[in-house]
């Protein structure tokens, strides 16, 4: 099971509320571990989105409920421990959830993992948060081998979705955009100088961006020389003097601008000034400044390249563009995996029927064989051996046959009904699910017009395909609509209770 | 140039015209794989021609007999030197350019009226099989094939420029090299080319001093090739002594490519003369 909220769903306002910072990950995880009677879990916790994966033996309508409220008394007993002014509102609401069983929280968190489900789509950041709630949650204790490898397996969806695919190619943002841009007049960026007038925040950002990609040399010229000398220290760049900056734009490779200045801080005059200077060599301007700094008239020049915010955004548009060409070779990553990850499942689900075959069976042989060997007992050593031989041969020779056709079938879609039946045939106790919810706790919540949003995988097969009565009946498990009815009006809490009159101090 | 030889060179065409066509979707497509393909097309093109030249030799055939075959072998070398080139300085998208160029040269040379195949024993001179005039061609056309591919590259330049002027996005995704890269690889090819073409030219002084008795005769091969040879060492004097670079001098490059092919294919049809082939 898999609940959380994300970027899409809840505002900032719940999402700060719901951030974990890793240090209070590992005993979140414990309490919802205890509180919640989850057999594994492990938080995911970012900026913009806390989820809680959760391996669950047997689901039921109460337990995301319970969920929900172990993440709230949480978050609430932390801000009393700050003794915070957050007040106790905005609420969270069952809206800014989503709650995924089985095959689809599987499926999203491979989405996550990927990248597909972020703000930027495709950013790398998420690959190693996700590798994060992994550590965390093998600190916390609370991770078991079905999480590991489900957390394992979703990362090795976002190392194959970045290598194998674009999703994650071409600049995101602006200020990797006019890195991008700059490469393409210069190459690998070593050697190169670069020039930063005005303060803003942008364009530091740039110049920092820059300096990560080898620039080896860093200006900044600002009206406040102060200021300038200040933001030099922190790039370990050098502050020049802003009335110099025609005399710099000759040596000068880059400049990014982003000053507050009303009117053009370095005109076509200047520009054209330096160029004889500069023998030809390409002189590249990004303008993030709003209003500019740069007279457009510069671009036209012999070797002046000038780029401000809206030609840089269309840089990003066009890279976003081709990321989102990718989603479909990722969606098929992610199929893939899922699928290996299933097949797994399965086969681990069916390792106690095939075991509890093997024990009947040996049982049976050991009281026949030692019934038979008191009768026989004039035989003599070798020949009791011959008939101990004879047993086991025969018990296995019977048992290899369903075996090996159990382990097949469990591939198949209706796998479980096959292992089911042997589960019942040889009198073992009843599989976990790895197929569906069969009538778990998840469907009780259908028809329910105001609750969490349900969201099942693409083509799962299992949901409501077959009829009640063509399901094997299983009495440890009420089927289908029984439950339903059942379920509904004990275990639900209606949501009035979380939205109104009060609601959750989050 | 023998039956064999010849069969070889037609199977050279066919590899090619197949790197051509490779090559002109990878620059549809900008798919790195059909650019590998595209090379790999391409070097097997060129094994199979080399491979036509040495049969041609092992065969008992001399070597540069024909006019054809010299013309022939300027196009093998210039094929060589973009072969050479393209790894080095990531030039993939040069091979646009030089396989159709280098394809539509083997099929002129296979559908010359007397074919390759013919010897000329009118147009072979003596000297055409002195050792200093197989230096002498190399030389040149080594020389000329730097100076072309350095037209490429300076085209790849003023592309690459006239993208970033336009603020066009879609070469973005190109794998072109940056713009600083190719004014240095332009750079350089030229002055790997201009000793070698001044060599050359020195080499086809000492054939002419051998049979004509004179370094120097008026022949407007002679009088092009020393004026290519003056267009780049303008250039190089330009590039190295005054610190130029970038637009102008990809457009001086570009036009120095114009004028090697004017004085390589042009004036042999314009103003025969000794230096006449094809």
């Amino acid at each position: 099971m898999l609940l959380g909220l994300n970027h899409k769903t809840a505002p900032v306002e719940v999402r700060e509320r719901l951030a974990f910072s890793p240090s209070e990950v590992p005993s979140l995880a414990q309490s919802l571990k205890q509180e919640c009677d989850l057999a594994e879990v492990a938080v995911l916790s970012t900026c913009n989105r806390t989820e809680v994966v959760a391996w669950v033996h047997r689901l039921t309508a109460g337990t995301p409920w319970r969920v929900m409220d172990a993440l709230i008394s949480n978050a609430a007993a932390r801000a009393e421990r700050r003794a915070s002014s957050i007040a106790p509102q905005p609420f969270l609401q069952p809206s800014h959830l989503y709650i995924h069983t089985n095959e689809a929280a599987v499926h999203h968190l491979f989405r996550v993992s990927a990248g597909l489900d972020s703000l930027v789509l495709g950013e790398p950041q998420i690959l190693g948060q996700v590798r994060q709630a992994l550590v965390l949650a093998e600190e916390a204790g609370t991770v078991g081998p079905f999480l590991r490898r489900l957390m394992e397996t979703a990362l090795r969806v976002g190392k194959r979705a970045r290598s194998e695919t674009a999703i994650s190619e071409g600049a995101a943002s602006i200020s990797h955009a006019a890195v991008e841009l700059a490469s393409r007049v210069f190459g690998d960026l070593e050697g190169r100088n670069v020039l930063l007038v005005g303060a803003g925040k942008m364009g530091e950002l740039a110049a920092r961006n820059l300096a990560e990609h080898g620039i080896s040399s860093i200006f900044v010229a600002n009206r406040t020389f102060a200021r300038a000398q200040e933001l030099a220290l922190s790039f370990r760049g050098k502050a020049v003097p802003f009335e110099s900056l025609g005399a710099w734009l000759r040596e000068i490779d880059i400049v990014i601008t982003s000053t507050g200045a009303p009117d053009y801080v370095i005109t076509e005059g200047m520009v054209k000034q330096a160029l004889p200077a500069r023998r030809g060599k390409p002189l590249f301007f990004i303008d993030i400044a709003v209003p500019r700094d740069v007279d457009p008239q510069v671009h036209r020049l012999q070797g002046v390249f000038l780029y401000n915010v809206d030609d840089l955004q269309q840089v990003v548009e066009a890279n976003l563009g081709q990321r989102e060409a990718c989603i479909g070779e990722v969606e098929a990553i992610i199929a893939q995996e899922r699928a290996s990850f299933t097949g797994w499942l399965r086969e681990r689900e069916a390792v106690p029927v095939i075991a509890h075959m093997r024990q009947a069976a040996e049982a049976v042989r050991l009281q026949e064989l030692e019934r038979a060997l008191r009768r026989l007992s004039h035989l003599s050593e070798a020949d009791k051996e011959q008939v101990r031989a004879l047993t086991v041969a025969l018990t296995n020779k019977l048992l290899h046959g369903p075996t090996v056709r159990l382990k097949e079938e469990l591939h198949s879609d209706d796998g479980w009904r096959v292992l089911e039946a042997a589960a019942r045939l040889f009198g073992a106790p009843n599989p976990a699910s790895a197929w569906g919810e069969r009538g778990s706790g998840a469907d009780a919540f259908q028809g329910e017009g105001s609750g969490p949003r349900w969201a099942d995988a693409p083509g799962n097969p299992r949901r409501g395909d077959a009829p009640a009565s063509e399901v094997v009946p299983d009495p440890t498990r009420p089927q289908g609509g029984g439950l339903r009815e059942r379920a509904r009006p004990s275990s639900i809490r209606p949501f009035r209770t979380l939205t109104s009159e009060g609601g959750y101090p989050v | 140039m023998t039956g064999g030889a010849s069969g070889f060179l037609l199977a050279a065409a066919l590899f090619c015209l197949a790197a051509s066509a490779a090559y002109a979707v990878y620059l549809r497509t900008r798919d790195n794989d059909h650019g590998f393909w595209a090379a790999v097309l391409a070097f097997t093109g060129w094994v199979v021609f080399t491979l036509s030249g040495l049969l041609s030799v092992v065969e008992g055939h001399p070597l540069f007999y024909s006019s054809t075959e010299r013309v022939l072998f300027f196009f093998w070398i210039a094929f060589t030197v973009f072969l050479v080139a393209t790894p080095r300085w990531s030039l993939q998208l040069a091979g646009a350019v030089v396989l159709p160029f280098v394809t539509s040269g083997i099929i002129w040379a296979l559908l010359q009226p007397s074919g390759p195949t013919t010897l000329e024993p009118l147009r072979s001179a003596p000297w055409m099989s002195a050792p200093w005039m197989a230096l002498h061609m190399t030389l040149v056309f080594t020389g000329y094939s730097s100076f072309m591919m350095a037209g490429v590259a300076a085209g790849l330049y003023l592309f690459q420029e006239r993208e970033l002027k336009a603020k066009r996005l879609a070469f973005m995704r190109f794998e072109v090299p940056s713009l600083s890269r190719l004014d240095t690889l332009s750079r350089r090819l030229i002055a790997i080319g201009f000793p070698l073409l001044t060599l050359g030219i020195a080499a086809g002084g000492m054939v002419a001093k051998e049979y004509l008795g004179t370094f120097w005769f008026v022949d407007a091969k002679v009088i092009g090739s020393l004026a290519v040879w003056a267009f780049y060492g303008i250039y190089l004097l330009v590039r190295f002594v005054n610190g130029w670079q970038g637009r102008r001098l990809a457009i001086w490059s570009l036009v120095g490519f114009l004028a090697v092919l004017f004085n390589f294919f042009g004036l042999s049809w314009l103003a025969p003369g000794f230096h006449r082939f094809g």
